[in-house]
């Protein structure tokens, strides 16, 4: 990494210039290389409306599947999530330089620079191996939409309910060959450290998410009672803090936060930030994601109105995706509802004829709706033959109850062995039962070592798994990209997520 | 050419009496399509910046309890090292045994079973109502560190209490019978208390209010029954055990518990 970052020291002496030149190359620099389908194939015209400022809001691990349940879960079948009115939508391929099913990292980066990569990399081009295992040094480091914001004098935010040196808000300003160097990565938004990224100018504007412990030393406990994990004895937050920046970690302080007070660093979790569900009885009482994009963006408005050029906010549902690994839909749901119900705070709060906003995925989970669940005032309607068990979940979070259409009686759906199963699962992962499938209303599961009170409308139930596995997998499928202001027509088609940056580049006019 | 241009004439003549038959010959009308084409345009430009509607949601759900209050005394427990055994009886499957060794203070605790990944857990140093724990995981060289919210979400650890009573929660015990007869193990004096049922939940109990220690207990659920007893009790601790996981192995690598589900 020293290395890297030499080279990258030297290239900043002309950046400002080069950012520009960077960003025309985007494209085409991926176009060049043969076997992949990298290149955004968006027709250069450039016309439509130019935005001030773009807010990019990504949920990692919210695939189709997950958008769908999560409107059921909601607002009901037939109702309309925030995300359902956005006028532009296209599919997004999220596929990796080296893998069909990709990890965050390199699906941010390509979001953000324009540029494919390979999985566990931020920031680079695709000639970098992970950690370079083979020794044969990194590729290029694209400039980032932040970045090129950041030259053209606009203010710069990150917000993530997960750590916020994990690999999709760290796509955003830093540029590392291994995702899993949070520790590093944390130095590179470090205005006064040798490996700082002066392409971000003074620094980060706003930067406000979990993960203290890579600000904290190893043992010194923080301000929540854990410890840290830094190595190097170092404390960041003191070291922030005397680079100008106004340290928060709990509601009092988040709340006390104006505009006079940027740059702002808020941790709010040792690690990531609670589970919406689990929100509640944080010990710092931390806030919702919906709190931080309102702050965030009220901050980044009126320090626009202090005479900056607009502003570049990316906002991540980060642990939507750790739900799903856990095999807990109920978190991915309630986590993917609160990340919507930010969405729709954001775009009652900005002038959209200003203002583009662009909601995607990093990628998608082997997360399904099975069976032919009715919906609840079908059962309402054939009432007969139904036995009176209440839908969960406006019946998501239930077993699978079908109409039998011989009979008109409404009746659980049974596997062949006459055991009814539950209308969400998931392809792999931990929650495979290791014996015979008994019925999910009684199902004590105790995969992971401990007898949960369950059933599966209970926050604890962990969905059946048809693979065994410890962790429930990311999949291939394509995405889905929302966008709604100006420059959102754009989004259109079946796209690389390289198109993103695409858009947002046009948008801002760079 | 001229034909070209004779039927660029022809083709505005009937085009303009097609228009008129159709209702379409008022002064304006030609103009009326395009305005209608710039309403079009109008409406999807106001349809990419009118704000959504925030729909109606179902009800918030119920958050999860606070974690369980400190038993009295908890503060006060002296350091011991326990040789445990844990039998599962799954219902018409065959029973697993489970040893283990377990170094507890009023602090921390470090669970050693005699095969798989140690553990080592934290009462918090604000709010000693909560936990943290490690996962040790020798076989991939990695800490796995788990806030008390994944302790409660992964195994139904509802707080530092839960652990330091190895899983019998204190303020069920007053609802139990107690039965005559103590016993000792190893100098400590345990009593039995019964359930009125057995069936669900804590069946009976051998507990030693002194230590908040139970010696012997036995649960029950759906799928089985778990058979918990101490059968070695040494009044001391070995306080390496109880340092931190980053020292005693600096060479394994420090990560969250997502972050080991991702990796997986």
């Amino acid at each position: 990494m020293a290395m890297t970052w030499m080279r990258l020291r030297r290239r900043n002496l002309a950046w400002i210039g080069a950012a520009v030149v960077l960003a025309g190359l985007a494209g085409s620099a991926t176009t060049a290389r043969g076997g992949f389908d990298d290149r955004d194939r968006d027709d250069e015209r450039d016309g439509g409306r130019r935005a001030k400022n773009v807010i990019l809001f990504i949920g990692d691990g919210m695939g189709v599947s997950t958008v769908t349940a999560t409107r059921v879960y909601s607002v009901g079948v037939a109702g309309q999530l925030v995300l359902d009115q956005f006028p532009q939508t296209a599919l997004s391929k999220t596929y990796s330089a080296d893998s069909i099913t990709p990890d965050s990292a390199p699906t941010m980066s390509a979001m953000m620079t324009g540029v494919n990569t390979n999985q566990s990399v931020i920031g680079f081009t695709e000639g970098t191996e992970p950690s370079d295992f083979n020794h044969d040094g990194d590729g290029a480091a694209p400039f980032t939409l932040l970045e090129l914001a950041k030259a053209r004098g606009m203010r710069v935010g990150v917000v993530s309910t997960a750590e916020i040196t994990h690999a999709t808000p760290a796509a955003t300003y830093s540029h590392i060959n291994q995702r899993n160097n949070q520790n590093d990565i944390a130095l590179q938004a470090l205005p006064t450290d040798a490996t700082y990224n002066r392409r971000l100018g003074r620094g980060l504007d706003i930067l406000m998410g979990g993960g203290r412990r890579h600000f904290v030393p190893s043992g010194v406990v923080d301000e929540e009672g854990d410890t840290g994990s830094r190595t190097d004895g170092r404390n960041l937050r003191a070291e922030f803090q005397a680079a100008g920046y106004r340290y928060v970690w709990n509601r009092t302080g988040f709340n006390a936060l104006s505009v006079q007070q940027l740059p702002v660093l808020g941790l709010f979790e040792r690690s990531h930030m609670e589970f919406e569900h689990d929100r509640p009885t944080d010990l710092g009482t931390e806030p919702s994601i919906k709190e931080m994009t309102v702050k965030a963006i009220q901050l980044l408005e009126a320090s626009s109105r202090r005479g900056s050029r607009g502003y570049f906010l990316h906002v991540e549902s980060g642990r939507i995706d750790h739900a799903h690994h856990a095999g807990n839909a109920y978190r991915a749901l309630t986590d993917a509802e609160a990340f919507d119900e930010a969405i729709g705070a954001a775009a009652q709060l900005v002038d959209l004829r200003d203002t583009l906003i662009i909601v995607s995925a990093a990628h998608s989970h082997v997360f399904n709706i099975a069976g032919f669940p009715m919906r609840p005032y079908a059962i309402t309607s054939h009432s007969p033959g139904y036995a009176g068990t209440a839908l969960a979940g406006n019946g998501l979070l239930d077993v699978v109850y079908d109409l039998n259409q011989a009979t008109g009686r409404v009746e659980e759906s049974t596997d062949r062995n006459g055991v009814p199963y539950t209308v969400l699962g998931y392809h792999n992962g931990p929650g495979y039962r290791a014996g015979a499938r008994v019925d999910p209303r009684t199902d004590v599961f105790a995969g992971f070592g401990g007898a949960i009170p369950s059933g599966p409308a209970h926050p604890a139930y962990f969905q059946e798994a048809a693979v065994p596995m410890l962790s429930e997998t990311h999949s291939g499928e394509d995405v889905t990209i929302y966008a709604i202001g100006p420059g959102s027509e754009r989004v259109r088609g079946t796209v690389k997520n390289t198109h993103i940056f695409e858009v947002m580049r046009r948008a801002l006019g760079f | 050419m001229r034909a070209g241009l004779f039927g660029s004439l022809i083709f505005v003549l009937v085009t303009g009496s097609l228009l008129a038959l159709a209702g379409w010959g008022a002064p304006g009308a030609v103009g009326a399509l395009f305005a209608n084409a710039s309403d079009h345009a109008a409406r999807h430009d106001e349809s990419l910046t009118s704000a959504p509607v925030l729909p109606l949601r179902r009800a918030a759900d119920e958050p999860p309890p606070p974690p369980t209050a400190l038993a009295a005394g908890a503060d006060a427990v002296t350091p011991l090292t326990l040789g445990v055994v844990i039998r599962r009886q799954p219902t018409g499957g065959k029973a697993h045994v489970v040893r283990q060794t377990i170094t507890r203070t009023s602090t921390r605790m470090h669970v050693a079973p005699d095969r798989g990944a140690e553990w080592l857990f934290e009462r918090n140093a604000i709010d000693p109502r909560r936990v943290s724990g490690q996962m040790i995981d020798h076989a991939s060289r990695q800490i796995v560190f788990h806030s008390d919210s994944d302790l409660r979400n992964m195994f139904g650890i509802p707080g530092w209490s839960h652990l330091l009573t190895l899983g019998v929660d204190p303020t069920l015990l007053a609802a139990m019978r107690p039965v005559p007869g103590p016993r000792t193990v190893d100098g400590v004096r345990f009593t039995r208390l019964a359930a009125a049922s057995i069936g669900q939940g804590l069946e009976s109990v051998w507990w030693s209010s002194d230590h908040l220690l139970p010696a012997e207990f036995v649960t029950s659920d759906n799928t089985g029954r778990t058979f918990f007893s101490v059968e070695t009790i040494r009044s001391s601790a070995d306080e390496s055990l109880l340092r931190s996981p980053e020292t005693r192995f600096p060479g394994y690598d420090a990560i969250d518990l997502a972050d080991w589900l991702e990796d997986k």
